[in-house]
């Protein structure tokens, strides 16, 4: 049934070509954007992938400190006085970690006691969490430091040092004169382990460990720190009083 | 030949697209510039493991940019309400779940909230879903009834998804609604020779 003139026919039929090729068209616009879309996933899955393998490759410790643990993610604290049957006490710790400091303040002499007495094996996680937070850099800077005091022979007494002048204000974090001169003069680091302390920090050497150590204490799901683990049993920070030797206790229900 | 009550949910639509979008690509953002936060906000949650904790946060945000764009310039809207939504939906269980186990996700030196009481904390929890799940429902709506005013989907496909371009494709190109031109004659149904 044809009631058009020939005319009108052809533009008609002009018409639907028309329409048909910007159908066409749409269509083709279509797969573009699903195409470039598809690679924007691709490329941010590619990008999210390569960040990850750079941060685990920067976490292999090609140097580690003397009395770094098998698996490079402590230090052990007077290692080889262990008495047998001593359990095995792992710290984690950040240096700038306001509540670190208190649990220090309290519990670190007694800490420390039990490990030189071989009570317990004593070993420090520290963890660098808190340069994203506070946006400096000075807990990884703190780290390689006391890893090199490791190196220099004078761990905990380092270790105790920074956490006695953590600043008030959180942020500030510590300067490198604070990490090279003052703390290394109160760990007792002086004349030659000073040489040794000073070649291993400004080169940095620790960095692979500092990040293994953190690394490690990612994947042993540490989300808060101060935390103590015993044998590997978490300890809860809540049964603890004022006295130093509550810990003590504590420590010793979880063996 | 237009259809007004299409209309008013066009506009709807709009405003889904927009809060939904606007949210996700803000997020995204923020997090993008520091995505080590994003990793340490992921593994706050203690859900995944840890190196897949480690990707998601790389990777979710960068995924917020892209479908949080696509949502506000209206461009595969259906998918991004969908993707939209399920974000929302992923989103509510983490923090279900960390208020089931009692986890305090800002609290302390780890969660970058300072020093929160986590009693106070958590007492935001169900605010946070309740967002969440508003959030997701915007979404599904997109991916149920994608139209809406002034999306790319119709500047340049005529439409949101392939049943109404077919249409569309025999309308004008104004960003006005489907017109059904009766006069014209259907494809394939008339052949003039």
């Amino acid at each position: 049934m044809s009631k058009h003139k020939p005319a009108k026919d052809d533009s008609r039929r002009a018409q639907l070509r028309a329409a048909q090729q910007a159908a066409a068209q749409r269509e083709k616009n279509k797969r573009i954007v699903i195409g470039v879309v598809i690679a924007a996933v691709v490329v941010a899955l590619v990008a999210a992938v390569a960040l990850l393998v750079v941060r685990f490759k920067q976490a292999e410790a090609a140097n580690f400190p003397p009395n770094a643990t098998a698996q490079k993610d402590a230090i052990a604290v007077f290692p080889g006085s262990a008495k047998q049957g001593a359990p095995m006490v792992a710290l984690y710790a950040d240096y700038q970690c306001p509540a670190c400091k208190q649990f220090e303040d309290r519990f670190g002499k007694t800490l420390e006691e039990m490990a030189r007495s071989g009570e317990v094996q004593l070993a420090y996680h520290t963890m660098t969490f808190l340069d994203t937070n506070l946006r400096n850099d000075s807990s990884t800077r703190a780290a390689n430091a006391a890893a090199c005091a490791d190196v220099a022979g004078h761990y905990a007494d380092y270790h105790d040092a920074v956490f006695a002048s953590q600043p008030q204000n959180e942020g500030s974090g510590y300067t490198d004169d604070q990490l090279t001169k003052q703390f290394t003069a109160q760990a007792g680091i002086t004349g030659e382990s000073l040489d040794t302390f000073n070649q291993c920090y400004t080169t940095k050497r620790m960095s692979g460990f500092v990040k293994s150590v953190d690394e490690a204490a990612g994947k042993a799901n540490i989300t808060q720190t101060p935390t103590i683990r015993v044998n590997g049993k978490q300890l809860d920070t809540k049964n603890l009083t004022s006295d130093p030797n509550s810990l003590r206790t504590e420590i010793m229900k979880l063996k | 030949m237009s259809v007004p009550r299409e209309s008013a949910l066009d506009w709807v639509g709009l405003v889904a697209r927009l809060i939904l979008g606007a949210v996700l690509l803000i997020a995204g953002a923020l997090k993008v510039v520091d995505l080590e936060s994003s990793v340490l906000a992921t593994r706050a949650y203690q859900i995944l493991p840890y190196q897949v904790a480690v990707l998601v946060g790389y990777l979710l945000p960068m995924l917020e940019v892209v479908f949080g764009l696509l949502l506000i310039t209206g461009l595969l809207t259906r998918i991004g309400g969908a993707v939209g939504a399920l974000f929302m939906l992923a989103f509510a269980i983490a923090i279900a779940s960390v208020w089931v186990r009692g986890i305090s996700i800002d609290c302390g030196c780890f969660g970058g909230g300072g020093n929160i009481d986590p009693n106070e904390a958590i007492a935001k929890y169900p605010l946070e879903i309740a967002r969440d799940l508003g959030l997701m429902a915007l979404g599904v709506y997109l991916a149920v009834r994608p139209h809406s005013r002034f999306s790319l989907d119709r500047r340049l496909f005529g439409g949101p998804d392939d049943s109404a371009y077919a249409e569309d494709a025999y309308a004008d190109d104004s960003d006005d609604d489907v017109t059904n031109d009766k006069t014209r004659p259907a494809p394939d149904t008339e052949r003039s020779r």
